[in-house]
């Protein structure tokens, strides 16, 4: 029990000595350094808390906002891993399949998102569907790459099993191919959620219709020159990247970290 | 005796030109080990994967005459994700064999090989001794007639190799299948076999054939007889001349 605490703080204990210097650095710039008038270029910590966080009705508007990016980042995730596995499944099936299918997974991860946004405007409107894609525009590449490459990873040996006995493909596929996939679809799928939540943000500035998602109300403040309360957005944006990133670690712990050691990064 | 398998004038050539392995002919019986050794790189492990139909000889033929075979890997390769009983019973999966009897099977035979209160655990926690019984097991489920061995227990230390070889030798005496046994191990090739077949270098012929008199059982101590000894020098011999 005491060497778990002892453990627990010598892992908490470093980052949160480094959490103490910035904020001590922040309330030094915003108080010392910057003129009262120039202060809304970085408001007080205690500013940022109180007006952002502090005010119910801010703090409403801040929730409720959250809530829809989540929603957006989660749809297009979802969409992600269905379409990513899919087209990784698909494409594992021949080399033939997989050259002719692999250069377009490339292709929709290198556009810039932002030159497609007026097609999206065009196409699904300026609100909710727009969002959706532009997060799956930002996740599908790593889902697809990394199941691929997971399938593709199976030991020749583990094969030679599964011919002995001629098994067929979808047997083969789903009692060797996607479980050896795995973990690397766990380490595509911590990629991608990332990439979603950013989307879900980024779509914000350009598709504005509808309820408003953090990123609308970051523009919001910003426009209004409301810097406290455009902190406390970000940091709520900035948190909801991490909660992703740490709940889908621990997600993947629990389902291949009994048999597989990549899941304790 | 009946005849399990037949190989005649097996040749293969790899694409690239490589000829592996030079019209080689062997016969394998119900009730016998047949120990097939040779240089590493000499293509005995191509016969076996030959034999077991993962890979078509380039010309010549194989003839099986029981579906019911056992094949044991270099290496363990057991699938990570499951436990040690569902390893065992992947072959029972994949010839559709219904759950009861797959799971009344798996406990016969991982007790068989002395592992019974492993079944839940999976095979990262086991030792490499361990994982091998493993894989005796899995290839025991199919209550094989034809047992191919690809140098099984070559990644083991002595003690564990000499373990597993009794524990073989014991499984033999009670199940009668017939085996062929590759190996790059003369002691192991004699402690084991009835008859142990030479193999040239590449491309691999059959160039010597022992014959080895000791009737099963065998005990351990045979590994230290002067009559042992003596066989296993004359099948080292077989080998350096060949080469």
């Amino acid at each position: 029990m005491k060497v778990r605490i002892v453990r627990m703080a010598k892992k908490v204990l470093p980052p949160l000595a480094v959490l103490l210097v910035v904020l001590g650095a922040w309330t030094f710039v915003s108080h010392v350094v910057l003129s009262p008038r120039r202060r809304f270029l970085l408001p007080p910590v205690d500013e940022v808390v109180r007006v952002g966080f502090g005010d119910p009705d801010n703090l409403a508007e801040l929730l409720a906002a959250l809530s829809l990016t989540s929603r957006v980042a989660g749809l297009g995730l979802l969409i992600s891993v269905v379409l990513g596995v899919g087209l990784a499944v698909l494409m594992a099936q021949s080399r033939w399949l997989e050259r002719a299918v692999y250069p377009y997974v490339v292709v929709v991860q290198t556009i810039p998102v932002l030159a497609l946004v007026p097609l999206f405007g065009f196409w699904f409107g300026f609100g909710f569907a727009s969002r959706v894609l532009v997060c799956v525009l930002l996740s599908l590449f790593p889902l697809v790459a990394n199941t691929l490459f997971g399938i593709r990873s199976v030991p020749e040996a583990q094969h030679q099993l599964f011919d002995l006995h001629r098994a067929g493909r979808w047997t083969r596929l789903w009692k060797l191919q996607l479980p050896a996939a795995l973990p690397a679809m766990f380490t595509g799928l911590r990629i991608a959620s990332g990439g979603s939540v950013i989307g879900a943000v980024v779509g914000d500035f350009f598709f504005r219709q509808g309820e408003p998602g953090l990123g609308v109300l970051i523009d919001q403040y910003r426009s209004q020159l409301a810097s406290a309360r455009m902190f406390a957005a970000v940091i709520l944006a900035s948190a909801l990247g991490i909660a992703v990133f740490v709940v889908f670690g621990a997600l993947a712990r629990w389902v291949v970290g009994r048999w597989h050691e990549s899941a304790d990064g | 005796m009946g005849e399990l398998l037949a190989l005649d004038d097996v040749d293969v050539s790899f694409p690239g030109g490589v000829h592996a392995v030079d019209r080689v002919g062997l016969h394998v019986r119900a009730g016998e080990i047949v120990a097939l050794m040779g240089p590493s790189g000499c293509g005995k492990s191509t016969v076996l994967q030959v034999a077991a139909g993962l890979r078509a000889p380039t010309s010549g033929t194989v003839t099986r005459h029981t579906d019911r075979i056992g094949y044991v890997f270099q290496d363990p390769t057991l699938l990570p994700w499951r436990t040690t009983r569902r390893n065992v019973e992947l072959f029972g999966e994949l010839d559709g064999l219904p759950r009861t009897e797959r799971r009344a099977r798996a406990d016969r035979v991982l007790t068989a090989v002395g592992l019974a209160e492993f079944g839940h655990v999976r095979p990262a926690r086991l030792s490499g001794g361990m994982r091998m019984r493993v894989a005796l097991a899995r290839a025991l489920l199919v209550e094989p007639e034809l047992f191919l061995f690809d140098e099984p227990f070559a990644a083991l230390d002595e003690l564990t190799r000499h373990e597993l070889g009794d524990e073989l030798l014991r499984l033999f005496a009670r199940h009668g299948f017939g085996a062929l046994f590759v190996t790059h191990s003369a002691g192991e090739a004699v402690y084991l076999a009835d008859r142990v077949l030479v193999m040239s270098p590449r491309p691999g012929r059959i160039v010597g054939e022992v014959a080895v008199p000791f009737g099963y059982p065998r005990p351990p101590e045979l590994r230290s007889s002067p009559e042992f000894a003596a066989l296993v020098g004359s099948v080292s011999q077989t080998l350096v001349r060949a080469s």
